[in-house]
């Protein structure tokens, strides 16, 4: 259907056009935070900076506290990450090859668990991380983005977990290997790249979140990068410093685009996995 | 004999760490949160409530049609092998792995009503009589706004999925429809259509229970403005719980919510089941 | 080694029709002993069961004289063959086949010695470090008899090994097969749905057929005397041509047929062509040394094997001859004596 050369050069505009619309508010983002300030307002609208000016990035790390944030949503997403996917392949095991009896209406519950919007648990679960000294805390917010992120994390290691042949685990037990041995020696190494999708779409997922982080943390002792963006202002409401949020809105999303550019095969195996399935 | 290959019940140990975090984290505050609710009568009297109900419901049809539609047509185009689409496809999964809140600050920029460059493109074109356009301070070119920095979102993962379901499309139907006449619209309505449905059924619910629960963007773009006339019911209910601090009522419209959450769901899957019942 | 006794064992998946119903035989010490049957006749999972993958529902299990039903897999010192060799694939050539021995806390060096015989007896020796995704179906099937080898268990358990194998190295391997356990002195549980293997390598047959047991004997006793109408037309290639009494009469192949409801069977291969009464050719199917030929004769429509050498025509002479007639109950398919 694309052998003829106007078919070719349609397709190549459509792709064109797809990825184009993809990248745009990025790209514009990154524009405007290589403005120099003057430049960054101004008006009509400048397409490309006179000059490439990087101290939107300086003023947005020194006058306020976006290393912080930076490294709390780091902190956070690793914990988190390591968290569920510890948690989320024994349970999917489980799930997936030992017979659970009830497994199935679990599985179910988990999978309409996660349908509710996390408004749905938020004022509770802020008097819950009050109690528990756990508000302000990162690890409050690790506890509560491994609970958000588990039905996901069971449902794709599950998904794959049922794919792998059983034979494999069997010859295991006949060698001698107990359950547990089976699961860590031989089942994991096996599931490697599944564990790694999911790895890779917990840390995105707990990068991103916002409502629980803005519910949960009001320091920035704590505080995450989207909840920190979203409340860099100035002055006064009329001062709004679009080039330090331009600059931070790169430097945020950045290792975002590093990993979509590095795993985008995983990433859409993983959604495939994750959503399909349910 | 004893059952040697799955112990039963003592395996849900396995799962037990993963389940005690989501039912504390999890369960727990959903329960709670019906606890809290109360003021019920207040829905009936409540002037802002149906409004709000009336904004989430069209901003899911419109923004969930839109998806499938554009989802769609990028699912179409790069589905198929071709040179570089790897890089086509991480481009286009970009929008959906950045941080929402994040990215509903770029998207305020570029609706920006002095420099945004949403009302400069748009002059250049000839659309709008000014640069200079009060997006965001008018209820309905808000609204519209939140439509496309969502569909510009949420359409990657509407792609994914519709990709995953052509790709379990045999070849063999297209060639047999091809064979019998069938031209590139006609496979497309006959073949490709009718086999994607159970996918789409899927995406749509599953986009659609997304969309009805929208905070973040919401928040972060407009901040439920101008005047409360583009809350979602969660954005609402959050300003009903932490700004006027009504945690009773609060929690009432976030019961509301989650029920027209599985009324709206339950209708779908009736939908659904009824369409190819014909 | 050991003996397997294998009593009324039982077995059920969910509320259909059971798996096994009822299933009792034994393998001697050193016996080599083929499960035969077509699939789903239970034979796979009477193996699973014997190796503990499996539980059954009831029945009793000893190997070497102990009872094993409660005993986990690991520790009823056998060894299991998978169909698909169930090699583990992060792992070497050398750490699949060493592993079982290294989880049973074997010395070292001890490990290094069985390992390297039995990569010797199997000529593994140049592929002990590759991986197996790096290794040919027969190279994989080598590794997998070789972890199970090395093992020196009381009882071997091979569940179609050769099933994956081209029919070349099929054919090659399981003579290689037969003398390797013949070698290790191993009591053997083998199970295969073809006939060609059952026959070659066993020392005995057990014919299953949905859940029950057909036939046990030996490859001959089984070929010479089957015990029924399905193991009769189960074995041999042609199978057995089976006719009603009434149409065997017609064609007046069989001139004295006892009384009563039955079926009267003869193997292609033991009618004589060339003698007898004038049948019309139907279909010729040469396959090589012999040729088969679909025969009318007067309602009945045997079927022939004739040497290669002879050809042609559009009709030819058939004989049965009387000792080559079996007959079977036609009510419920049992062998019944020869008059």
């Amino acid at each position: 259907m694309r052998s003829t050369l106007r078919g070719r050069a349609l397709f190549a505009l459509a792709v064109a056009a797809v990825a184009a619309w993809s990248l745009a508010p990025f790209l514009w983002q990154a524009i405007t935070s290589l403005k120099p300030a003057a430049e960054v307002a101004a008006v009509p609208v400048r397409y490309w900076p006179s000059v490439l000016d990087f101290s939107s990035y300086a003023q947005v790390f020194k006058a306020r506290p976006f290393a912080t944030y930076i490294w709390n949503s780091f902190v956070v997403g690793v914990g988190t990450t390591a968290l569920t996917t510890a948690l989320g392949v024994c349970a999917a095991y489980a799930f997936s090859r030992l017979g659970l009896p009830g497994g199935r209406a679990a599985l179910i519950g988990i999978l309409g668990l996660s349908l509710f919007p996390g408004t749905v648990l938020i004022v509770p679960l802020k008097m819950l991380a009050t109690k528990a000294g756990l508000l302000n805390t990162r690890t409050g917010l690790v506890i509560a983005y491994t609970a958000l992120n588990l039905p996901f994390a069971i449902w794709v290691l599950k998904a794959f977990f049922d794919r792998l042949p059983r034979d494999v685990e069997e010859a295991a037990w006949l060698d001698g290997l107990s359950r547990w041995q089976t699961l860590w020696r031989i089942v994991l190494p096996l599931s490697a790249p599944a564990v790694a999708t999911t790895a890779i779409l917990v840390f995105i997922f707990s990068w991103n979140e916002f409502l629980i982080a803005q519910t949960l943390v009001s320091r920035d002792a704590a505080r995450t990068v989207p909840v920190g963006i979203a409340m860099l202002s100035g002055v006064t409401v009329y001062e709004v410093p679009w080039g330090q949020i331009a600059a931070a809105v790169v430097v945020t999303t950045l290792p975002v685009v590093a990993m979509v550019l590095a795993f985008q095969r995983r990433i859409v195996e993983g959604l495939t996995a994750g959503a399909v399935k349910g | 004999m004893r059952d040697h290959s799955r112990a039963g019940a003592v395996n849900w140990l396995y799962a037990a760490p993963a389940m005690l975090v989501m039912a504390v984290v999890g369960l727990l505050p959903i329960g709670y949160t019906f606890g809290l609710a109360g003021e019920y009568h207040r829905l009936a009297l409540d002037t802002r409530f149906w409004p709000v109900v009336r904004t989430t419901l069209s901003l899911t049809a419109v923004t969930v049609a839109l998806e499938l539609v554009l989802g769609l047509a990028v699912a179409l185009v790069l589905w198929s092998p071709f040179p570089g689409r790897g890089l086509a496809r991480a481009a286009v999964l970009i929008p959906w792995a950045l941080p929402t809140a994040v990215m509903a600050m770029a998207w305020r920029w570029i609706f920006n009503a002095d420099s945004g460059v949403m009302g400069d493109l748009l002059f250049r074109l000839g659309l709008v009589a000014s640069p200079q356009v009060p997006w965001l301070a008018d209820a309905t070119s808000a609204f519209w706004a939140i439509v496309l920095a969502d569909v510009w979102k949420t359409t990657p993962f509407m792609a994914v999925l519709l990709m995953s379901g052509l790709a379990a499309i045999p070849d063999e139907l297209y060639e047999a429809a091809a064979l019998d006449g069938a031209g590139p619209v006609r496979r497309f309505l006959v073949v490709t259509l009718p086999l994607l449905k159970p996918t789409i059924v899927v995406a749509v619910i599953f986009r659609a229970i997304q969309t009805f629960g929208l905070f973040d963007l919401v928040f972060v773009l407009t901040g439920g403005g101008p005047g409360g006339r583009t809350q979602t019911i969660a954005v609402y209910a959050y300003d009903v719980v932490f700004r006027y601090q009504e945690l009773a009522y609060g929690c009432a419209l976030v019961v509301a919510m989650a029920l027209c959450l599985v009324l709206m769901t339950g209708l779908m899957l009736g939908a659904a089941r009824g369409g190819s019942g014909r | 080694m050991a003996e397997v006794r294998v009593e009324n064992i039982r077995k059920s998946f969910g509320a259909g029709r059971p798996v096994l119903e009822g299933v009792s035989f034994s393998v001697a010490d050193g016996e080599f002993v083929s499960l035969l049957g077509p699939s789903g006749c239970g034979k796979t999972t009477l193996l699973r069961i014997i190796a503990g993958l499996e539980y059954a529902y009831s029945g009793r299990l000893s190997i070497g004289g102990r009872e094993v039903s409660d005993v986990p897999p690991k520790d009823r010192d056998i060894a299991f063959v998978f169909q698909n060799y169930a090699l583990y694939p992060h792992l070497t050539v050398e750490e699949n086949v060493a592993m079982g021995l290294k989880l049973r806390g074997v010395p070292a060096p001890e490990i290094a010695r069985r390992t390297a015989d039995a990569a010797a007896r199997l000529g593994l020796e140049p592929l002990l470090k590759r991986r197996p995704a790096a290794l040919s179906g027969g190279q994989r099937q080598r590794v997998a008899l070789a972890r199970s080898l090395v093992r020196e268990p009381r009882v071997f358990l091979l569940d179609e090994p050769l099933s994956n194998l081209d029919a070349v190295l099929r054919e090659r391997t399981r003579g290689e097969l037969k003398l390797l356990f013949k070698r290790a002195k191993g009591t053997v549980v083998y199970v295969t749905h073809d006939q060609v293997e059952a026959m070659t390598m066993s020392d005995r047959v057990v014919l299953l057929h949905e859940g029950k047991i057909q036939q046990v004997g030996t490859p001959e006793d089984l070929y010479r005397r089957p015990a029924s109408v399905f193991a009769a037309t189960f074995l041999g290639a042609p199978p057995m041509n089976i006719v009603p009494r009434a149409d065997a009469e017609r064609s007046g192949l069989f001139p004295d047929l006892p009384e009563g409801d039955l079926l009267v069977g003869v193997r292609p291969e033991e009618l004589k062509v060339g003698e007898g009464r004038e049948a019309a050719i139907v279909v010729v199917e040469p396959v090589g040394s012999y040729t088969i030929l679909t025969l009318d004769a007067g309602g009945a429509a045997p079927r022939a094997a004739r040497p290669r050498t002879r050809s042609g025509g559009a009709t030819c002479r058939v004989a049965a001859p009387s000792g080559a007639m079996h007959l079977f109950d036609a009510a419920d398919g049992g062998r019944l004596p020869n008059p």
